[in-house]
């Protein structure tokens, strides 16, 4: 991504009056959001960090402090409004980030402003400062920045203290001399404001935001009942940026976002194709599967679609290529005995070997951004040329439509992009219905569809299999029965002499001179 | 015990040459230890270490460093001897603790709060009982982050006109940090009062 400073940067480069060095930023350390900073917060920026309770607005702000230290060699100070120094530094331990040797004078600052309006024998009790109160307070925080040559400071929270100031004027004043007093020292600056209900944006007084010149806007995300944490830049002057929001979790690193899986298109689709193995199948398909192609496979319940799955595995596996199994209906040990069972093929064996990876979640346990980022950290780890999802309709049950839309769509995109041949599995609600299909333009999403379907005929229920759709290659389009025996899926010949096998209203096909004499013997008498 | 040794520097056998000066001399020095932040906490203990240990020295130590109760052991462990300092605390209020009181230690709630520092020091040199006495100010450096330069110089000023009245050895720890900074400005500022200065090289 290309940088871009605006303002007083291009006056600087062109020989201006204003100390502002072209591009000089504070990272994050942390590669995600530095990303969507375009390389990190303009140095000298006042940045509001806006956002409710358990968000993680302390967790961030420490996180770059000790970064900027560690990994920059830029002193910082922590300043607590709300909970003691102690507290806020037991919090922490458990990060990997954290480094207890670093809190020191001139390293990682840390103090509590109530000790300081305390022996500034200012009340800080009531909700009545004044200016003068405010001017000692900020020649304080001025002395603390120059005297360590602190480029990092941390004010946690700037709402306890606006709450503590006597009127909006006030809360103007504070935020305004604080952002130019540390803008001219040089000095970056995280503001945490808290944010305590929806009919706030960013902060309480709602005067924050606007003398700020960043706002992250931290939040819960209530996903159909998964709940997952993202960060947005709102505003950030002096840079451009991203806007989108970016989902993370907290972990024992801190701060990790869930990484992008982003819609690109492929530059090289190879003419190879990779055959299922599946008996009489590849025949309908012309010899196979295109590589790095995507197939919806989809059917009602019992037709076979994990069957297909593990035969099409089977096929690649038995040639040295890698299989990625991403199982959301059954667990590992269940897909071994399947595996083993029928089509008869040892899948514990090839996942010792390293051939196969069987990767097994329930999927109410992952948040949307998690399923992604378990497609390409399996991917992405594992290099698989063959990929089976079992299945989509699982996700379904946990996703609002929209979003399995954009997760089949994204990981269709990322598979092909991998190299991926892949089949999803989708099942369709009824026994004879095949709604799923094309609900909300699925449908448009793979390269090839495969559906498998139950017709009943002379009172029993036979399976039969076609294919929809190919891309970019011709293919069988009867419809043709399939059996399940021992060592898998035998696909057959089309039903002869039957009709309306697809729709379900099934009819022997009766033959013009079949009924020209049926005519002959009724005018016979 | 093995020496301090920094970059070739012997601080051990410095001080070892240095303190027996000052006690011949009366006592009432006033020195200036001036080190650079990463070799701060080995060069403090090791000065206590001294102090208390090889000159049998009693003393008070200001700290803006640690708070009270997790200095101890580190000093304890480096073989201080601890029954021989009273200590000062300016951390453990600032850092929101409540510290159990300690005939041994007074607890300030800042640094800001120069007045209680000097109080404190002062109270506890009558109690002091030893033949060579010393005040280690841990650090001015700290100190000077929340007051301005004009009042840590007075309150220096004072403070050591004091300890030289009564023969009481006084170590101004200060950290190294920028040239032109306030820091090095009341380095400046102070050179009138120093009897003498250690620096650590970097």
């Amino acid at each position: 991504m290309a940088k871009k400073i605006q303002g007083n940067a291009a006056a600087k480069a062109d020989g201006g009056p204003f100390p502002y060095v072209q591009g000089d930023v504070s990272k994050t350390g942390i590669e995600e959001l530095d990303l969507a900073l375009n390389g990190g917060v303009p140095k000298g920026s006042c940045v509001l960090l806006a956002g409710g309770s358990g968000v993680g607005k302390t967790i961030l702000a420490m996180q770059w402090l000790f970064n900027g230290f560690k990994k920059f060699n830029e002193p910082g100070i922590y300043i607590t409004t709300t909970e003691p120094v102690f507290k806020a530094v037991n919090n922490m331990r458990n990060f990997s980030f954290f480094d207890q040797t670093l809190i020191s004078p001139l390293q990682i600052h840390m103090t509590d402003l109530r000790s300081i309006m305390q022996d500034l024998n200012i009340d800080y009790t009531k909700g009545d400062m004044s200016w003068q109160d405010v001017e000692n307070i900020l020649s304080i925080i001025k002395n603390l920045v120059e005297g360590m040559g602190a480029k990092r400071l941390v004010v946690d929270s700037v709402t306890a203290i606006c709450y503590r100031l006597k009127d909006e004027n006030l809360i103007r004043m504070f935020i305004f001399r604080l952002g130019t007093m540390l803008s001219n020292l040089n000095c970056t600056t995280m503001l945490m404001s808290e944010v305590a209900s929806a009919d706030q944006m960013y902060s309480p007084f709602g005067i924050e935001e606007f003398i700020s010149d960043g706002i992250f806007k931290l939040e819960y995300i209530n996903r159909n009942g998964t709940y997952v944490r993202s960060i947005r830049v709102v505003k950030m002057r002096g840079t451009d940026f991203d806007g989108s929001p970016h989902y993370y979790r907290i972990t024992k690193e801190g701060y990790s976002f869930f990484s992008r899986v982003e819609l690109k298109e492929m530059k090289d689709v190879p003419d190879v194709r990779l055959p299922t193995s599946i008996n009489g199948l590849d025949r309908m398909l012309g010899g196979g599967l295109f590589k790095s192609t995507t197939t919806l496979l989809t059917g009602s319940s019992g037709t076979g679609k994990s069957l297909f799955g593990l035969q099409f595995l089977r096929a690649g596996l038995e040639k040295g290529e890698r299989g990625l199994l991403l199982g959301f209906e059954e667990g590992k040990a269940q897909i071994y005995k399947n595996a083993k069972h029928c089509p008869e093929v040892d899948f514990e064996a090839f996942e010792k070997k390293g051939v196969l990876r069987v990767v097994c979640r329930f999927p109410e346990y992952l948040s949307f951004e998690e399923h992604l980022q378990l497609v390409k950290n399996e991917v992405e780890s594992f290099k698989p040329v063959r990929v089976i999802v079992d299945s989509l309709s699982s996700l379904e049950k946990i996703f609002p439509h929209e979003s399995l839309l954009d997760y089949t769509r994204r990981i269709n995109y990322f598979l092909k992009w991998n190299g991926c041949t892949s089949i999803l599995i989708n099942a369709d609600e009824g026994i004879f219905e095949t709604s799923a299909i094309t609900q909300g333009h699925l449908s448009t999403i793979p390269d090839n569809i495969i559906l498998l379907k139950y017709v009943e005929i002379e009172s029993s229920m036979r399976r039969f299999i076609t294919v929809l759709k190919m891309r970019g290659s011709d293919h069988d389009k009867t419809l043709r029965e399939y059996v399940i025996e021992k060592a898998g899926i035998h696909v057959k010949d089309s039903f002869k002499g039957i009709q309306g096998v697809f729709s379900g209203n099934v009819h022997r096909n009766v033959e013009q001179e079949e009924i020209l004499k049926a005519f002959k013997d009724l005018s016979r008498g | 015990m093995t020496e301090l040794t920094i970059s070739g520097f012997n601080f051990t056998e410095l001080l070892r040459k240095r303190l027996p000066i000052y006690h011949k001399a009366g006592g009432g020095k006033i020195t200036l230890l001036d080190t650079p932040q990463q070799y701060h906490l080995p060069v403090t203990l090791e000065l206590l270490r001294v102090l208390t240990t090889e000159f049998d020295s009693s003393g008070v130590y200001m700290t803006t460093m640690k708070v009270y109760s997790e200095l101890v052991p580190i000093l304890d462990a480096h073989e201080v001897d601890v029954s021989k300092i009273y200590f000062v605390d300016v951390v453990s209020k600032m850092y929101g603790l409540e510290p159990e009181r300690t005939p041994r230690c007074e607890f300030v709630s800042s640094p800001i709060n120069i007045q209680s520092i000097k109080n404190a020091v002062s109270g506890y040199l009558d109690k002091l009982t030893s033949q060579r006495r010393f005040v280690v100010f841990d650090s001015l450096t700290t100190i000077l982050l929340y007051n301005s330069l004009p009042r840590i110089v007075q309150f220096t000023t004072d403070i050591a006109e004091h300890l030289k009245a009564q023969h009481v050895d006084a170590i101004l720890v200060m950290m190294t940090t920028a040239k032109g900074s306030t820091n090095d400005k009341l380095i400046a500022e102070l050179k009138p009062i120093l009897d003498d200065r250690i620096d650590i090289p970097d």
